[in-house]
C-alpha cells in the first residue's frame, strides 16, 4: 500500500506488517487464522481494521505484537515495529521491546485491569516499573504524573478514582484507565482493539475523540478494530477490511462510501445504518461468516456474494492494486459491474 | 457484612440442628441395645430395664434428642455411659492434640502446593513431574502414607519418633511436642496437597492464559517477576483460602485416620473408641465439636476471601 496523498519524503514506517499468517494449532492440524496479512503504517497516521466477528482481527493484531502462545498458534512472516521485526525476537527481547514501542487497548475494559490492584497504582507502576520508566523517577512522582495523566483522558474526581478498583468504576472509565496506562507507557504505536464495543454510544464517541486527540497531539500512529464501517471511515485515514483472516480490500477512509468495490466491503457498507447517506435502510448480510477449518474454495466470500460468477468458485483472487493506495482481492468488482450495466 | 455474618450465623445453627438430629437418629438406631453392651450378655432382664430407665432409653428417639440439645444448649454434654466421665472434659482433652494436627497438616500441604505449583509454572518438565507425583500421592490411601513414613523415618532411618502426641506442657515442651506432630502432618498434608495444587496450578494457568490483565501487564513492560507477583499471584489467594477453607471438612475422615495410625489422643481417636464402645454422648460430643468447627471456619474463609478481593467485597456491597 501506498499512499499517493502523503508528501514525498516520508517519514520512516512505525508499523509494517509484512505477509503475516497465524495458524491456529489444534489436534495435530494446523487452521489457517490469518492469511498474509500486510499493512504499513506512519507517524500519526491512523489505520482501521474492519471485519465481521471471527475475522481474524484480534488474532493478527495480537500475532503482530508477539502476544500469541507459541504453543497454539504458530506465526509467519513479519512484523516490524519501529525497524525491528519483533517476531525475529526471542520472547526475552520481545517482552522489553514491545512494550517500549507498542501499546494496546482491549475491547473488554472489565477484563483489562487488575481487580486487585487500584487503578492509579496500576497506571503508576507503569512509570516506575515499565516502559514509561525514566532515571530518576520515584514513587511520588510517578503517582503525580499517574494523575495527570488521569485528568488528561478526562477522568473526573480523578484525586479519588486514583484509589478506586477497577470494579467501582463504570466501563468507559475503565477504558480511560487502560487508555492511560498506554499512554504512560509512551508508545509510538497504539494498536486498538474494538475499544468502544463495549460501552454506550456516547461514551464510544469520547472514547473514539480521546483516541484521536492523542494521536493529534503525540503524533502516536494508531490501529483501531472495528465492526463499524461507518466508525472506520470516519475516524481513520485507511481502512482494511477483513474476511476469512484475509485483507479483501484496503483503500483510503475517504473513499470508502464513493470507491469501496469488493462485494464484502459494500454489503458492510449497506448493513450500516446511513452510511452512503441515501437514506436506504440496512440491509445485513446474509449468510456467515467462513469456518477457517473449513474455508470455501476459490474467493472465500463467494457462497455469500451476490455477484459471485463461476470462475468465483474455482480461482482463487488475489490482492491487487485497482487505483492508488486502493487494493482489492475480487475478481468482479462492484464498480466493474455498475461499469457493464451502464454501458450496455 | 454484618447481614451476612447474620444470614450465615443462621444457616450454621440450621446446618448443626439438622446433622446432630441426622446422627442422633442414626447413631441410636444402629448402635443396637446400649444397655445390654453395657451390661453384658448374661445381663437380668430386669437390669436391662432399669438402665433404660435410667437413660431414658424407651422415650420415642426425637424426645431423646430435644432433651439432649437441652442440656447441650446450657452447656451439658452428658457423661460418658462407659467411663462416666464428662464429655466435655474428654472434648478438652481431644481438641488441642487435633487442632495441632490439622495446623500441621495444613502448613504441610500449603508449602507443597505452593512450591510444586511454581515448579509446575515455570518449565514444562517440572510441570510433567509435578503433576505426576501429585498423581501418585493422591492415589495412595493416607493409612498407607503414614505406615510408609513411619517405616522409613522411624525403623529404618530412627530419624523421627512416632510416639502419638506430647503435651507441650510435658518435660520435652513444644520440642519435643513438634518433633512428634511432624509425621502425623506430613501424613495428612500429603492427602491434601495434590488438590490444593490442582486447583492453585490451573487457577494460575487459566490467568496466563486467558486474563487480559496479564497481557496488559505484559504491555506495560513489567518483568515476569512483578507481573506474578503483582498480577497473577494476588488474584489466586482469596480464592485459595476460601478453598482452604472448604477443605477443613474433607480433612476430617484423614485425621480420623492419622490419629488411629499415630495413636494420637484426639476426637477421630475419640470417636472412633466411642462407636466402639456405643458410648453415645461421647460421639455426639465430638460429632458437634468437629460440625460446629468446620461450619466456622467455611464462615471465617468467606469472611477472608471478601476482605482480600474487592470483586467480592464489591458485588456484595451492591447486592
Ligand atoms: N485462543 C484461541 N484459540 C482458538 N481459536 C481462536 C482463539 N482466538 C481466536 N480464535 C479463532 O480465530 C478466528 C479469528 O478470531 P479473532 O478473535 O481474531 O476474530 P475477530 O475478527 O477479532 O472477531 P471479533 O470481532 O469477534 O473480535 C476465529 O475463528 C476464532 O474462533
Ligand atoms: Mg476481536
Amino acid at each position: 500500500m501506498s499512499d499517493q496523498s502523503q508528501p514525498i519524503v516520508k517519514p520512516q514506517p512505525i508499523v509494517e506488517v509484512e505477509d503475516l499468517w497465524v495458524w491456529l494449532r489444534k489436534r495435530g492440524r494446523e487452521i489457517p487464522l490469518v492469511r498474509g496479512l500486510s499493512y504499513t503504517l506512519r507517524p500519526a497516521e491512523a489505520l482501521s481494521i474492519v471485519g465481521e466477528s471471527g475475522a481474524g482481527k484480534s488474532i493478527g493484531v495480537r500475532a503482530a505484537l508477539g502476544l500469541l502462545d507459541p504453543r497454539l498458534f504458530r506465526v509467519t512472516g513479519s512484523s516490524k515495529l519501529v525497524g525491528t521485526d519483533v517476531l525475529a525476537l526471542t520472547a526475552k527481547e520481545r517482552a522489553r521491546y514491545v512494550p517500549s514501542v507498542a501499546a494496546l487497548v482491549f475491547q473488554d475494559p472489565g477484563r483489562s485491569l487488575n481487580p486487585t490492584m487500584r487503578v492509579g497504582d496500576q497506571i503508576a507502576e507503569a512509570f516506575l516499573k515499565g516502559s514509561g520508566y525514566e532515571p530518576g523517577m520515584t514513587r511520588a512522582k510517578a503517582e503525580a504524573r499517574a494523575l495527570q495523566l488521569m485528568k488528561d483522558v478526562r477522568i473526573a474526581a480523578a484525586e479519588e478514582r486514583f484509589k478506586a478498583y477497577p470494579n467501582q468504576l463504570s466501563g468507559g472509565m475503565k477504558q480511560r484507565v487502560v487508555i492511560a496506562i498506554a499512554v504512560a507507557c509512551k508508545p509510538q504505536v497504539l494498536f486498538c482493539d474494538e475499544p468502544t464495543s463495549s460501552l454506550d454510544v456516547t461514551t464510544q464517541a469520547a472514547i473514539m475523540d480521546l483516541i484521536g486527540e492523542l494521536r493529534d497531539q503525540t503524533g502516536i500512529a494508531t490501529v483501531t478494530i472495528t465492526h463499524d464501517l461507518a466508525l472506520a471511515a470516519s475516524r481513520a485515514r485507511k481502512v482494511i477490511v477483513m474476511y476469512g483472516g484475509q485483507v479483501v480490500e484496503a483503500l483510503p477512509a475517504r473513499l470508502v462510501a464513493t470507491e469501496s468495490a469488493m462485494p464484502y466491503t459494500t454489503a458492510l457498507i449497506e448493513a450500516v445504518p446511513d452510511i452512503d447517506g441515501n437514506g436506504t435502510p440496512p440491509t445485513p448480510i446474509e449468510g456467515m461468516p467462513p469456518d477457517p477449518a473449513n474455508l470455501p474454495s476459490g474467493c472465500s466470500f463467494h457462497p455469500r456474494c451476490r455477484f459471485a460468477q463461476d470462475d468465483c468458485l474455482t480461482n482463487t483472487p488475489e490482492l491487487r492494486v485497482v487505483a492508488p493506495a486502493h487494493e482489492l482481492r475480487c475478481f468482479h468488482p462492484v464498480k466493474d459491474l455498475e461499469l457493464q450495466e451502464a454501458s450496455r | 457484612m454484618l447481614r451476612l455474618i447474620l444470614e450465615r450465623l443462621v444457616q450454621m445453627v440450621i446446618v448443626v440442628f439438622v446433622v446432630t438430629l441426622a446422627a442422633f437418629t442414626l447413631v441410636n438406631l444402629l448402635s443396637g441395645d446400649i444397655a445390654v453392651y453395657l451390661l453384658g450378655d448374661h445381663a437380668t432382664p430386669e437390669a436391662v430395664a432399669a438402665l433404660h430407665a435410667q437413660l431414658h432409653l424407651d422415650d420415642p428417639i426425637i424426645i431423646r434428642y430435644f432433651d439432649w440439645l437441652g442440656d447441650v444448649l446450657q452447656g451439658n454434654l452428658g457423661t460418658s455411659v462407659v467411663s462416666h466421665y464428662p464429655v466435655v472434659k474428654s472434648l478438652t482433652n481431644a481438641i488441642p492434640p487435633t487442632f495441632e494436627l490439622m495446623i500441621g497438616a495444613q502448613i504441610v500441604g500449603i508449602t507443597l502446593a505452593v512450591v510444586t505449583t511454581a515448579a509446575a509454572i515455570k518449565w514444562r518438565w517440572t510441570d510433567r513431574l509435578v503433576t505426576g507425583v501429585a498423581l501418585l500421592v493422591n492415589s495412595i490411601p493416607t493409612f498407607v502414607v503414614a505406615l510408609i513414613l513411619i517405616i522409613i523415618f522411624s525403623t529404618t532411618l530412627h530419624l523421627l519418633p512416632s510416639i502419638g502426641w506430647v503435651a507441650p506442657t510435658s518435660a520435652g515442651g513444644w520440642g519435643k511436642n513438634i518433633v512428634a506432630m511432624i509425621m502425623p502432618s506430613v501424613a495428612l498434608g500429603l492427602g491434601i496437597f495434590p488438590e490444593y495444587m490442582r486447583i492453585l496450578r490451573s487457577d494460575i494457568r487459566e490467568q496466563l492464559d486467558r486474563e487480559e490483565y496479564v497481557t496488559l501487564a505484559w504491555m506495560k513492560g513489567l518483568r515476569p517477576t512483578r507481573i506474578f507477583g503483582k498480577h497473577v499471584a494476588p488474584n489466586s489467594v482469596g480464592g485459595f483460602i476460601s478453598m482452604i477453607a472448604t477443605t477443613t471438612a474433607l480433612l476430617i475422615s484423614g485425621v480420623v485416620i492419622v490419629e488411629q495410625v499415630f495413636a494420637i489422643p484426639g476426637i477421630g481417636k475419640m470417636m472412633l473408641a466411642a462407636i466402639d464402645s456405643h458410648d453415645t454422648p461421647v460421639l455426639l460430643g465430638g460429632l458437634l465439636t468437629i460440625v460446629t468447627f468446620v461450619v466456622i471456619i467455611n464462615l471465617v474463609g468467606e469472611l477472608i476471601y471478601m476482605r482480600i478481593d474487592p470483586r467480592v467485597r464489591a458485588t456484595r456491597v451492591t447486592a
